[in-house]
């Protein structure tokens, strides 16, 4: 069943603007946790209500907020806007069409951290999202929202909006941090983790846009309500973007654990132009690959998926129809993360590059049955050996396009072209 | 300091090690080899090769032994886990997939990291059969380095080690993914003196030297341990030799000198070793020309000419001058030579270090001082360890460098502050600080002296203001300065001979002791320009000191030497340089024997002086300009080519050892002093100048000098023996000091003020021919304020006048020197701008001409 309550905004003329916003119910949520919440309570709420990190991850953002040191100041609040996950466009309907919506998130999860300062880390390329932003923080000053003594409770914040340059690789959160400092956006050891060591080595709580979204709304409905949704892991409301060969591709906002079925056909509209489906990537470019007919099966929640062999992830679908050459959509996700690994370890930045060269090779006809093994064994050569999640994401379409469509690798190899004429 | 230890089992073996230690650093030290690119032990660890991925129980995933602190219990598979086996086999086939191999033609083959882990551990056949990355190759990053982009792992050493150690980010990763690339910013050069060394930490065949390129496999050379005598710190290096040459200089490590580091001079500027314009052969004068002439005739022409000269003039007729640049031995025969066999004490040595300077106790302790107040020295240009040892106390400690010197040198450009002093107010500069000092504690040193009021009262005229209109310098800096000493609490003072030269050189002297004890008679350290500037003090080639510094009018010294020398002595005072000069204008000396000196090129007066002596010898490498006026001139071996000790300017002694032999007929310079002496003796003193080896030399200085009695001679070339510093008492007084402050001329309106570069057109580095491209053009740095009031700008050129000589060169426009200030370098003209315009005394004053 679909939900319209995270998305209740989107469509609505002039939602952007601080004015329809607030008529519309806006920043009462956080009136709420200003005026009759301590932090701890807000912290306490988010906790129960199981909320998990949208960026990917899935790690429960309440359990994150904990993990900052008591008594360390100046501490820091990231808001993760570099969406740059192939299938990914969710945050970018957030900020475009209810940037208040986030502003209002980072407001009060930054009380709940007791911190005097947030950034907004924004991918480069997305402006009509920047500019969403950059308006309604501006807006949010304005009214007194954001500064000093927000709404006479007297809690301060600062928001400060980055652009990134244009590196996936700065969506990882310590590479985000050494890209938000002004320097070349490289990840970081862990430890010490940003909630201990961020931002200028201040703690620091990094947090996707949609997971910030989602904090009003538990501040305003409680945590029981959130979890009317959902699995007793994956509680409450997940956004949903849906690409490829559907006739309504677009974001959806879903309860956790609906369907795949349901999505595809009951939202989507089933394939397009009633074409079979071969295969389902579920959470972004960055999960393992599934046959269509097992995703088909599967419900989309963080263990249902996890079970059936792949990952929620950022909750970008990915639908290829029967049509598609897999060789060659495997070989343009290994061009892009050839192009985005960011080099600073052996694994990544040379098994990345080879990977690449391989799949191109092998779509270029000269590929060798022996080359499969050998992309199998340089995916387990990356895998859990780089220096951050990029490498382990690079494998997931390599490693499972060859485990699970091997016939249609080896029908290249064998007959010299793709097996569905592409 | 007790340090807390852990257990933990590394591959099934129980290892203790201390708390804090990362398993890498904990397997090492057992023997367990843990092959890595990026750690090296002197660089943050970055985790970024994942060459070093061990097994951790309990742990997600395979971990970085490099970042990953040891733990008590902790159970680690480095050998015995398959799955960390197959990463590390993984991970050198990775970086070998792109990997030129081009091993027969790369310079590092041989201690390359990536060739021994591929021997050890690599894919006999490698499973890439794509086309290799192509990116640059022979690109050269500057003068000294070569870069192979297509050799580098990307381990960025090189840039860590610019960036933690040298403080110059010239290095970076520019690109991204398999496209990465090391390389300088666009326009922007590599120039860090420090870059010799990620030669050193490049673990592969990616930067090579450019100075060392294809002279030789590195299997092929000896390596001889050997000491650098460019400057006075006196870095531990090895020498490379192959077919009797002197191939590639590089460091060895010593913790109390220079760590693993050495700068680019000490590193680069060898050529000068086998320069074809080496001195091969004796030269006698003859018909006013220099010729050819055997060892025996020159030896014997020395012997007889020196008789003579005794026998007609007597020997007060006679001197010698040793030098900062030869050995122990050579300098202490020398003096005995003059004391024994002459029966003078006429010796003496330019750039001595000055009477009453304390040496610095340590180089590393440097590292751990708060505060230094560096007076009137620039390590970066004449000792440049002592450069990075303060670089690291900021960098890693956030120490404080207080300049003061009338040129902000580069370790001004940490916030300093900045003393910009005139020249010739020094000592109304220290009283200042010291009247702060007073005011703001109030209750004087930690120490206590026996004349703080009077010293108090002596300071009334010299409060901030009146010194700011004495010194030039701003009342804040002064201010600022003060405030930073008086709450230092490991304070130390480094002076260079700038600070103790010429006329003010004993009053500047008295007011830097007197700022070290009110401050609680904290450490100075002087900084001697020199390689052997210590050992030749400490060896006596100084008229009023014996070797050990020992006292000249003390019976029981000169008669133990006498016995030790089988000679009577002479109790009566020798010449100093300036005394020898004016002896032999008015006749009085006849003949001076010069041993790696050039007093010519350095002082104009001795130039016309020195030419109309009756008899001058000259032992040296190069036909320097006083050798072109002796009568003969002999051959000498260089640093490399004989054996022999030096001092540092912490009072370590080290051993040079031969690499090489000498070019010709060269012979080590004690060699031929003994070879003089043996001609001009009889008897037991004969027996008393017989000496098989330089070591055999040391073996009598041991005997001549107490304090040496119990030095190691083995140790000398294994981290050297430190010198016992003679425990000084605290002065008890304070020196009342007056500021005689230079007043301006309003003919000759700027104070010229001279100094180092690195390279320059000295000797040595003029002839090492791969360098000649990093020695700058002459030029002279005034300020923007008088650069606009005379109406000059960057790059005219000007003379620089003085009453006695003039000199022509690039104007340079900065706001590094103090106003009324004109910094010229010491060496980088066709003559030596101190002969041009110094008389050694007085401060030289000079105007700009266009």
């Amino acid at each position: 069943m679909q939900t319209n309550i995270l998305l209740h905004n989107v469509g609505v003329p002039n939602a952007h603007q601080i004015e329809t916003y607030i008529e519309r119910g806006g920043y009462q949520a956080l009136v709420k946790a200003l005026k009759t919440m301590q932090s701890a309570d807000v912290v306490q709420t988010v906790l129960d209500s199981g909320l998990r990190g949208r960026g990917g991850a899935g790690f429960p953002a309440g359990r994150k907020w904990m993990f900052l040191p008591k008594d360390t100041f100046p501490r820091y609040l990231v808001c993760n806007a570099d969406e740059g996950e192939p299938g990914t466009f969710k945050d970018r309907v957030l900020m475009e069409h209810d940037p208040h919506g986030v502003v209002e998130g980072i407001i009060i999860a930054s009380y709940a951290c007791q911190v005097a300062h947030a950034f907004v880390y924004i991918r480069g390329e997305y402006d009509l999202s920047y500019r969403r932003l950059r308006q309604a923080v501006d807006e949010a000053y304005q009214r007194g929202l954001l500064g000093r003594n927000i709404l006479d409770s007297g809690y301060d914040l600062e928001i400060s909006i980055l652009r990134g340059a244009g590196a996936y690789v700065c969506g990882e959160e310590t590479a985000l941090l050494s890209s938000l400092e002004g320097r070349r956006g490289h990840p970081k050891l862990k430890p010490p983790f940003p909630a201990a060591e961020g931002l200028y080595r201040k703690p620091t709580i990094i947090n996707n846009v949609e997971t910030l979204f989602n904090v009003p709304f538990i501040v305003t409905h409680g945590a029981d309500w959130y979890r009317q949704w959902g699995t007793e892991r994956s509680p409450g409301l997940k956004l949903f973007c849906v690409s490829g060969h559907v006739e309504r591709p677009g974001t959806y906002e879903l309860p956790l654990a609906t369907p795949m079925r349901e999505l595809i056909y009951d939202i989507c509209g089933g394939p397009k132009d009633g074409i079979p489906l071969k295969a389902i990537i579920p959470g972004g470019s960055s999960v393992p690959m599934m046959h269509a007919e097992k995703a088909l099966e599967t419900n989309l929640d963080y263990e249902a998926l996890f079970d059936a062999g792949s990952m929620l992830g950022s909750g970008a679908v990915i639908v290829i129809n029967e049509q598609t050459c897999i060789v060659r959509t495997v070989m343009r996700l290994a061009a892009f993360y050839r192009h985005e690994s960011c080099g600073k370890c052996i694994p990544c930045r040379e098994g990345t590059d080879w990977m690449y060269k391989i799949l191109r090779r092998i779509e270029g006809g000269q590929g060798r049955m022996e080359d499969l093994d050998l992309l199998l064994d340089i995916s387990d050569n990356i895998s859990g050996k780089s220096f951050c999640p990029l490498g382990d994401a690079a494998v997931g379409p390599v490693q499972s396009s060859v485990q699970r469509f091997r016939e249609e690798y080896e029908f290249h190899i064998r007959e010299k072209r793709c097996m569905v004429g592409q | 300091m007790t340090e807390q230890m852990v257990s933990l089992t590394i591959d099934g073996q129980e290892v203790k090690c201390p708390a804090g230690a990362t398993v890498y650093e904990a397997a090492t030290a057992v023997g367990i080899h843990i092959p890595t690119f990026c750690n090296h032990e002197k660089l943050e660890p970055v985790g970024a090769c994942r060459m070093c991925l061990v097994e951790i129980e309990g742990a997600r995933g395979l971990q970085t032994s490099c970042t990953t602190p040891v733990r008590e219990g902790m159970v680690v598979k480095v050998h015995t886990s398959p799955a960390a086996v197959k990463a590390r086999k993984a991970n050198i086939e990775f970086l070998l997939t792109n990997h030129p191999l081009d091993c027969p033609v790369c310079d590092k083959g041989g201690e390359c990291l990536l060739q021994d882990q591929a021997m050890l551990d690599g894919p006999g056949q490698s499973r890439y059969i794509e086309e290799k990355r192509h990116k640059e190759k022979h690109y050269p990053l500057s003068d000294l380095i070569m870069l192979d982009q297509e050799r580098c792992v990307l381990c960025w050493r090189c840039i860590r080690f610019l960036d933690e150690w040298a403080d110059d980010h010239q290095l970076d990763l520019f690109g991204r993914g398999a496209d990465t690339r090391i390389d300088t910013y666009p326009g922007q050069a590599l120039d860090s003196k420090w870059q010799g060394n990620t030669i050193d930490l490049c673990p592969v065949g990616a930067l090579t030297s450019r100075i060392f390129r294809f002279e030789a496999r590195v299997w092929e050379l000896t390596n001889v341990p050997s000491v650098c005598t460019l400057c006075s710190v006196g870095c531990n290096t090895v020498l490379g030799v192959k077919n009797n040459s002197l191939r590639r200089i590089t460091p060895r490590e010593n913790g109390e000198v220079n760590d693993v580091w050495l700068c680019d001079k000490g590193r680069f500027a060898h050529g000068f070793v086998e320069h074809p314009d080496r001195l091969t052969q004796p030269l006698i004068r003859r018909e006013g020309e220099l010729q050819a002439a055997s060892w025996e005739e020159a030896l014997d022409l020395i012997a007889s000419r020196l008789g003579e000269t005794i026998e007609a003039h007597g020997p007060q007729a006679v001197a010698g001058l040793g030098s900062t640049r030869a050995s122990n031995e050579a300098n202490y025969l020398l003096q005995r030579f003059m004391r024994a066999v002459v029966g003078t004490n006429n010796v003496a040595h330019l750039e001595r270090v000055p009477e009453g300077a304390a040496l610095l106790a340590s180089l590393p302790d440097l590292e751990h001082r708060d505060v230094v107040l560096l007076l009137s020295c620039d390590p970066s240009t004449e000792t440049p360890l002592v450069e990075l040892w303060l670089k690291k106390a900021v960098l890693r400690h956030g120490a404080r460098l207080l300049i003061a010197n009338p040129r902000r040198i580069e370790l001004g450009r940490y916030d300093g502050p900045w003393l910009g002093y005139r020249p010739g107010s020094e000592v109304a500069l220290l009283n200042s600080l010291a009247h702060l000092l007073l005011a703001a504690g109030g209750e004087g040193p930690g120490v206590r002296v026996a004349n703080l009021d009077d010293f108090r009262a002596s300071l009334a005229d010299y409060g901030p203001r009146q010194a700011a209109r004495l010194t030039g310098v701003d009342e804040g800096q002064l201010r600022a300065a003060a405030d930073l000493l008086a709450g230092a609490k490991r304070p130390a003072i480094l002076y260079g001979p700038a600070w103790t030269a010429g006329r003010r050189g004993k009053a500047n002297l008295s007011a830097l002791s007197n700022l070290a004890l009110l401050l609680g008679n904290v450490e100075t350290g002087f900084l001697p320009g020199d390689g052997n500037a210590v050992g030749a003090l400490e060896m006596g080639v100084v008229p009023n000191l014996y070797p050990g510094r020992q006292p000249f009018d003390d019976n029981r010294v000169r008669g133990r030497l006498a016995s030790l020398w089988g000679a009577r002595l002479s109790p009566v005072p020798g010449l100093d340089f300036e005394g020898m000069v004016a002896a032999a204008q008015k006749g009085d000396l006849q003949a001076l024997w010069v041993m790696g000196a050039d007093p010519v090129w350095e002082d104009r007066r001795a130039a016309a002086v020195l030419g109309d002596l009756p008899f001058l010898v000259v032992q040296d490498l190069f036909m320097t300009a006083t050798a072109r006026q002796a009568d003969v001139v002999l051959p000498a071996a260089s640093f490399a080519e004989k054996a022999g000790s030096v001092i540092n300017l912490t009072g370590r002694i080290q051993a040079l050892r031969p690499a090489i032999r000498p070019p010709g007929r060269a012979r080590p310079d004690w060699q031929i002093v003994v070879d003089v002496a043996r001609r001009m003796v009889q008897g037991k003193q004969r027996k008393a100048w017989l000496f098989d080896s330089a070591d055999d030399v040391l073996r009598e200085i041991k005997r001549a000098i107490p304090a040496l009695r119990d030095m190691d001679q083995a140790a000398l070339a294994e981290g050297g023996w430190q010198h016992p510093a003679p425990a000084a008492a605290a002065p008890r007084a304070l020196t009342l000091v007056e500021a005689d402050v230079a007043a301006v001329s309003s003919e000759y309106p700027f104070f010229l003020v001279t100094g180092r570069v690195l390279y320059d057109r000295g000797t040595l580095l003029s002839h090492s021919a791969k360098i000649q491209g990093l020695i700058p053009e002459p030029f002279a740095v005034v300020h923007p304020s008088d650069a606009d009031r005379l109406g000059l700008n960057e790059g005219d050129e000007v003379a620089v006048v003085a009453a006695r000589g003039r000199f022509t060169c690039r104007l340079r426009v900065r706001p590094d020197v103090a106003p009324g200030v004109v910094f010229v370098p010491r060496n980088l003209g066709a003559e030596p701008v101190s002969a041009l315009f110094g008389d050694g005394r007085s401060l030289p004053r000079v105007r700009l001409e266009r």
